[in-house]
This record gives structure tokens, sequence and C-alpha cells, in this order.
């Protein structure tokens, strides 16, 4: 009697330690509190790594500001900062941004658990895809494209910086707010023989 | 309500693996691929030698490349799948890095190291020549980025020996903003 209470005592805490443990490797977590002064463009410690909306109205960056390494964006025809929730976390390293026609993705680089990789943020939904789990060798450099279907990047499997293109799919939304001429092309696509 | 959970957890386990999972692949990446671009010396998009600092301005992707034996500027075609000539723009005299390419590909924004200065160029196809767009600022610029239809450039700025962000348009004078370099 004792044995099997003893038993049905233990299998919950069990099943709570595996939903604990799925939790913290998923990422997810609470969102990081923005400290630091963002009510100029540039602040008092380093601001780096410019990149402009398509539209050229936006303007993403890293900053020093905050007393971590932070990624943050910039409304530069209402000269102010926007909220980014959920994109810079407590424990993870963000670097090199880049965006789509009117800011609605942000890709870049997040290292969380010692290897860097690219992931994409989406402005609308709030949260962030990784590219590239399960890539073979290092990445760096994302650059995405105006409409938001593709992302080219730098990878060194090969032992040495080549080109890599990826196609997010058919299927996503296109970022084509205040499109510029000559934007939204057709791509020939192939698939990967990999 | 919240020991019924537990209860219905620790009975069967009936709960435990969907939400681990939902928690698991809340955050899985896209089923994507690569598409695949010639990968070649003569005019693919990657080559057997360093390819980096890619940028990607939709039809036209613009990079730097080590495959004709020196640093230079290439610009790929997504339509035609072939390099762009860009006459004019890599020079003897002149490091080039982190170009930025516009929607019709007429525009390259780019870094430059020359005679002991670097700047941020401004190519325009068209016209066969560089723009220096920082000639007025003599402090250490690099890593430009350019909108798509090439009036706005943003690259890094060397101010008291800090990096800042600035922001200029294509004739190089500095947007109206506070704490914008000039």
């Amino acid at each position: 009697m004792r044995a099997g209470e003893a038993k049905k005592a233990w299998r919950v805490p069990r099943n709570i330690v595996v939903l604990g443990i799925a939790m913290a490797v998923s990422g997810c977590v609470a969102p990081l509190p923005q400290a630091g002064d963002y009510s100029r463009l540039n602040s008092r410690f380093s601001d780096t790594e410019p990149a402009l909306s398509g539209n050229g109205r936006f303007l993403a960056m890293v900053t020093n500001r905050g007393g971590r390494q932070d990624l943050a964006l910039y409304d530069i025809q209402q000269q102010r900062f926007l909220e980014i929730p959920r994109l810079n976390r407590r424990n993870a390293l963000v670097e090199s941004p880049s965006l789509s026609r009117s800011a609605r993705y942000i890709a870049y680089v997040v290292n969380e658990r010692g290897r860097p990789e690219i992931a994409l943020y989406d402005r609308v939904t709030q949260r962030r895809q990784m590219l590239t789990n399960g890539f073979r060798g290092p990445v760096r450099n994302p650059s995405i494209s105006p409409d938001g279907r593709y992302v080219a990047f730098e990878s060194g499997r090969r032992g040495q910086w080549d080109i890599e293109v990826f196609d997010r799919g058919a299927s996503v939304q296109l970022d084509q707010v205040g499109g510029a001429p000559g934007g939204g092309i057709e791509q020939e696509v192939t698939p990967n023989a990999q | 309500m919240l020991s019924k959970v537990f209860e219905l957890m620790g009975r069967k386990g009936v709960l435990t693996l969907p939400l681990a999972l939902f928690f698991l692949t809340s955050c899985v990446g896209p089923a994507g691929r690569l598409v695949r671009y010639p990968n070649n010396d003569r005019g693919g998009l990657s080559s057997p030698h360093d390819d980096r600092e890619v940028h990607h301005g939709g039809r036209y992707i613009a990079l730097v490349s080590d495959r004709r034996g020196r640093q230079e500027i290439e610009l790929f075609d997504t339509r035609s799948r072939n390099l762009i000539p860009l006459p004019g723009l890599n020079r003897q005299d002149t490091v080039v890095s982190h170009p930025s390419v516009s929607a019709d590909g007429q525009f390259i924004a780019y870094g430059g190291v020359r005679d002991g200065r670097s700047d941020i160029y401004l190519y325009r196809r068209a016209r066969r020549e560089s723009r220096n767009l920082t000639q007025r600022l003599n402090t250490a610029v690099r890593n430009p980025s350019m909108s798509e239809r090439g009036d706005r450039v943003a690259f890094e700025v060397n101010v008291n020996g800090q990096w800042e962000v600035a922001i200029y348009d294509q004739n190089g004078r500095p947007l109206n903003i506070p704490t914008n370099p000039r």
C-alpha cells in the first residue's frame, strides 16, 4: 500500500520535470525588460551594424545602451524606437540584423548555446523561427530579401565562406507594403539535391 | 483545477507528451530549402574561393568575392543567373567591402579604403563611377546599408572613439535627426 502510494507521488513530479525541461529547451521564456536610453538614435554606448529596411523608413542596429548587446529597431520617420518583444533574450547574444521591405521581418544571428544561428523574427506574430538548426558548419551575416521570402547568408561548411540562399517557401506572407518599383520578382527555385 | 491537471498528467502522462511537443515545436524553424544557384569561378553566385558579405537586394545579390584573385564586389542577377559587370567599381587602389545593392541593380553602396582613408561610396552603374558620400567626414566609416531605391544609406562612423550609426541621403547629406553624426 505504502509502496503504491509512493509510486503515485513520484509520477506527477517526473512529468512536470519533463515539461519543465521542454519549456527551458524551447527558449520561449519571459520577455526581457528594455533598459537603456532609447530617446535618441545614438547613445553614449556603441551603436553598430545598421540595416535599413527596403523602403528606407526603418533602421535596425546592434546597441549596447542597455548594458548588454541588443537589437533595436528605429522608425526614422517618427524618430523613435519601436518595440520588438521577445527578440532580445536574457541568455542570448544577438547581432547582424537585416530587415525586409517594411521591417516586417528581421533576420539576425543569435547565439544561445554556443553556436551562432540565423533566426527570423516576424513583427506581426512577434515570434521567431530558427533557420539554421541542424545546418552543417558555421553560418553568419544573414541578408533577407525585401519581400522577406529569401535569406542569403554565409556558410562555412566547405571550410571557406560560401553564399547560400534559404527559400522560406512560396506560402510565406511577403512584405509588399510600400514596395519600390522593380521589387517583387519571380524567382526560379530548384530543389536542393542534398 | 491545477491539481486535476497534474493528476491527469500523473495518471496516464496523457498531456505531458503533447504539451512538451508543443513547447519544443513552437520555436522550430520553417520547412524551407536552399536555392540552388551556380557555384563556379566564372559567373556563379558562390565559387571555390571566399565569398562573403552578401546583400540580398531582391532580383540582384551583391557580395564580396576573392575569385578573381583580389577582394572585389560582384553583382549576381538571379534572373539571368549570372554576374553583372561593374566597370569602374573595383579599383586597384581601393579595398572594397560590405556592398548593398538597390532593387533595380543600378546603385551599390560600399565601403572603400584608399590612401589610408575609409569612405562610403555610392556606385552608379549607368555612370560607371562612384560618389564619395563621406568626403567631409574625416573619421573612420564602415558597413553601409542602403534602401531599395538607393536614396538612403546608413553606416557606422567613429565618433570620439566609439561607433555610432549615421543615416545619409544619396548626395552625402545627413538626415536631420538628433545625434545623427555630421
